[in-house]
């Protein structure tokens, strides 16, 4: 009996995820480099304008991403105490607020600041309101995010530690020091997020140098100076995302989702005035975020009849998220499962790279894939938008996948290899419910950040076409109105859609063990 | 039915778990040795949960397993019990033995299964150890296998538990002229299983005649 010649599904599954995730960016590459005139090659190196642009745009995401992280810890250490009791489930309800797109916060502040003044007063600069905008839109994300890092200190360590030491000091020696692997994780990815974030900057008439990739080739139409204009950011993304991969490696690994709840810590007041005024931030921001789109929306008959007119738009930004997290599932599912094999290393920088390519980008590389003699069929139609996101996002899902599989007991996999039937009952049986939470998690996340993809889209919706986001996006740049806030509205029930997924899946992620039939209740 | 393993070699990095172990057995085999001698690992190559780096498994004269190549547990007609219960959470006792049963006639299958339960003393819901434990033997049993591996399947059971399933065990293998494979810390229960004992150490087979003995 010799070994039947057949390739794993899993490495076809990889070569898929390769192809639709770095394509663009190979085509851009390519076109690119005919094209090269020695102007372009002068864009690698950002002088005068570009690099004090430069410079504020990463000092800018910089301090977004620090602050967003100590808030976020500071709020997360207070919620990671309630482990008992409706609090423990109610803490994962920030989860839902995660994917909410951060213009719609925007959109909100801008709402609170009021139509006599575009910006209030006792704000110094539009670069701290963009910040502070950035920084509530992060919340949700870091909070979620420290409270995995937290999750990763080993119960005993702490209870070891507490044997001899106050609270405080324990939080300080012993927790943040467990902790801090993740947390620089956390702040890595939104340093990563922020700076190719341009929605939120431009809405306060902030240049950023994101937008200065857009801004290149909407002048000039040349794939090329785009991308070496892109270089100094992809530079400092990839740079900071190969420094922490070995941190979000933990950070995803950790167990401890599903702890016993310790004796309650005892603070000092100084400590607990810190903890309630991070959690004061978050909620001040989900309220502004909530009760602004509310109120400035109107009266439900109004809401409705807003819904109506966008009725198309909402279609195309539904079917286009609902394909996408369908699409992006399959192969985020090959590379997830490769991630512990060989060349384990390099899945996960081909997991992380993604995430640090800006958002027009993508885009720009969509099209010049077109312009190949291979793709000129996908040109123009509805395919381009779902494409570009399962682009962006399919890494996201593959990094929840392999969360989930990291938590998911080898051995219930091996018992499936001995005793299935046949591997299709295998998968259908077994396989998939096991990871069922981290395909929801997974989906939910391309969903949501599908829907609001932004950067991408853009520029290579089909004419005709339009999605909530854009119309958004264009509606604010002439001020927040009735519709708007409707629209807004809108989003924001698919987030939350979404989000219930996402929080249902990740608070489960880690709590699959127990025995036969645990799983039913 | 024989299994016949030649030379079988099995690294991890740079850790020989299982070093050039030959050996035939027509019957039951049991596996001794300290823990880390590899006695797991040959058991898993044995299940085609991994693949030698050198040597040959066959099965009644057919390769099975080969450097760079497993034949699929589920073509293998095997059964497992493995270290812990793996027992599928999302499915209740009955229905993990039922799954392992696979195409089974549905009839056939319950009365089997019903029997089976019945003498194990299990319910369809394992919330603890020992019930999810017996679950986990009864699943092994129930399969239609020629060879049964066992993982030290009685471990963290009380004596009176281990007592009744060990006789489970044995008897239903008899019953059902399947051999099993067997790896016990237990010597009082190696000594009760006929047929060869391999004592394994440091990935090699130890002892006296090259580590097979027979009780």
């Amino acid at each position: 009996m010799k070994r039947p010649a057949m390739v794993s599904g899993t490495l076809l599954l990889s070569l898929l995820f390769a192809i639709v995730v770095f394509g663009p960016l190979a085509a851009l590459i390519v076109a690119a480099g005919g094209d090269a005139g020695s102007d372009a090659l002068l864009l690698l190196v950002p002088a005068g304008r570009r690099l004090s642009l430069f410079c504020e745009s990463i000092l800018l995401s910089g301090a977004v991403a620090a602050t967003a992280t100590l808030v976020g810890l500071c709020a997360a250490s207070l919620l990671w105490e309630m482990r008992t009791g409706p609090g423990s489930r109610a803490r994962w309800l920030l989860l839902v607020a995660a994917p909410v797109p951060a213009y719609l916060y925007a959109q909100a502040w801008m709402g609170v600041a009021g139509s006599s003044a575009p910006i209030p007063l006792w704000v110094p600069a539009d670069a701290i309101l963009s910040a502070w905008v950035q920084i509530g839109a992060f919340l949700p994300l870091c909070v979620g995010l420290s409270m995995l890092a937290l999750a990763s200190v080993p119960p005993p360590a702490l209870e070891a530690a507490r044997t001899v030491y106050p609270d405080i000091a324990v939080f300080r020696h012993v927790v943040l020091p467990l902790a801090a692997p993740a947390l620089a994780a956390c702040t890595a990815l939104v340093f990563v997020l922020s700076v190719t974030d341009y929605s939120v900057p431009t809405l306060f008439s902030l240049n950023v140098y994101s937008l200065e990739i857009f801004a290149e080739f909407s002048a000039t139409n040349d794939p090329a100076r785009a991308l070496f204009c892109a270089a100094p950011l992809l530079a400092v993304t990839i740079a900071v995302l190969f420094l922490a991969q070995g941190r979000v490696r933990d950070l995803l690994g950790g167990t401890g989702l599903c702890q016993r709840a310790p004796l309650p810590p005892v603070y000092p007041r100084w400590f607990v005035c810190l903890q309630t005024l991070a959690c004061g931030i978050v909620l001040l921001h989900l309220a502004v975020l909530v009760v602004s789109l509310v109120l400035a929306a109107g009266l439900p008959a109004a809401v409705a009849g807003t819904v109506a007119t966008a009725g198309p738009d909402i279609g195309t930004t539904f079917s286009t998220a609902v394909l996408a997290a369908l699409c992006a599932l399959p192969p985020a599912y090959g590379v997830a499962a490769r991630m512990n094999g060989k060349n384990g290393r390099l899945l996960w920088l081909l997991c992380l790279a993604p995430l640090a390519i800006p958002s027009p980008l993508v885009g720009i590389g969509l099209i010049a894939l077109c312009n190949t003699p291979a793709f000129p069929f996908l040109y123009g139609t509805a395919a381009m938008p779902v494409l570009a996101s399962v682009a962006r996002f399919a890494p996201f899902a593959a990094l929840v996948i392999h969360a989930q599989l990291q938590h998911t007991d080898t051995l219930l996999i091996d018992a499936v290899r001995v005793f299935q039937s046949d591997p299709l009952a295998g998968w259908l049986r077994v396989r998939v419910p096991l990871i069922a939470p981290g395909l929801l998690a997974a989906g939910g996340i391309v969903f949501a950040l599908s829907a609001g993809e932004l950067g991408a889209t853009l520029l290579v919706i089909p004419p005709g076409m339009e999605t909530v986001t854009i119309r958004l996006y264009n509606y604010l740049h002439y001020g927040s109105s009735a519709a708007v806030a409707g629209l807004g509205l809108v989003m924001m029930a698919m987030m939350a859609a979404a989000g219930a997924a996402v929080a249902a899946g990740i608070a489960r992620l880690g709590c699959r063990g127990g025995y036969a039939g645990v799983g039913r209740r | 039915m024989t299994i016949e393993c030649r030379n079988l070699t099995k690294s991890f990095g740079r850790t020989r778990a299982v070093d050039g172990i030959s050996f035939a057995a027509d019957g039951h085999v049991v596996i001794i040795g300290p823990s880390g001698s590899g006695k797991t690992t040959l058991l898993r190559l044995i299940a085609g949960l991994e693949v030698p780096d050198a040597g040959s498994i066959s099965f009644d004269g057919t390769p099975v397993s080969e450097p760079g190549w497993a034949l699929h547990p589920q073509k293998r007609r095997i059964s497992c019990v493995f270290q812990s219960p793996a027992l599928w959470p999302h499915m209740t006792v009955s229905e993990n033995i039922r799954f392992g049963m696979g195409d089974v006639p549905a009839g056939q299958a319950r009365a089997r299964m019903d029997d089976l339960m019945e003498r194990a003393g299990i319910a369809s819901l394992a919330d603890r150890y020992p019930e999810a434990r017996r679950a986990s033997i009864v699943r092994a049993l129930a399969h239609p296998a020629r060879f049964i591996l066992l993982d030290e399947p009685l471990q963290n059971l009380n004596e009176e538990l281990k007592e009744e399933m060990f006789g489970l065990v044995l008897g239903c293998a008899e019953k059902n002229g399947t051999h099993l494979v067997y790896i016990t810390h237990d010597m009082a229960e190696a000594e009760q299983i006929p047929g060869m004992v391999l004592s394994m150490n440091r990935g090699k087979l130890s002892g006296p005649d090259g580590g097979t003995g027979r009780m």
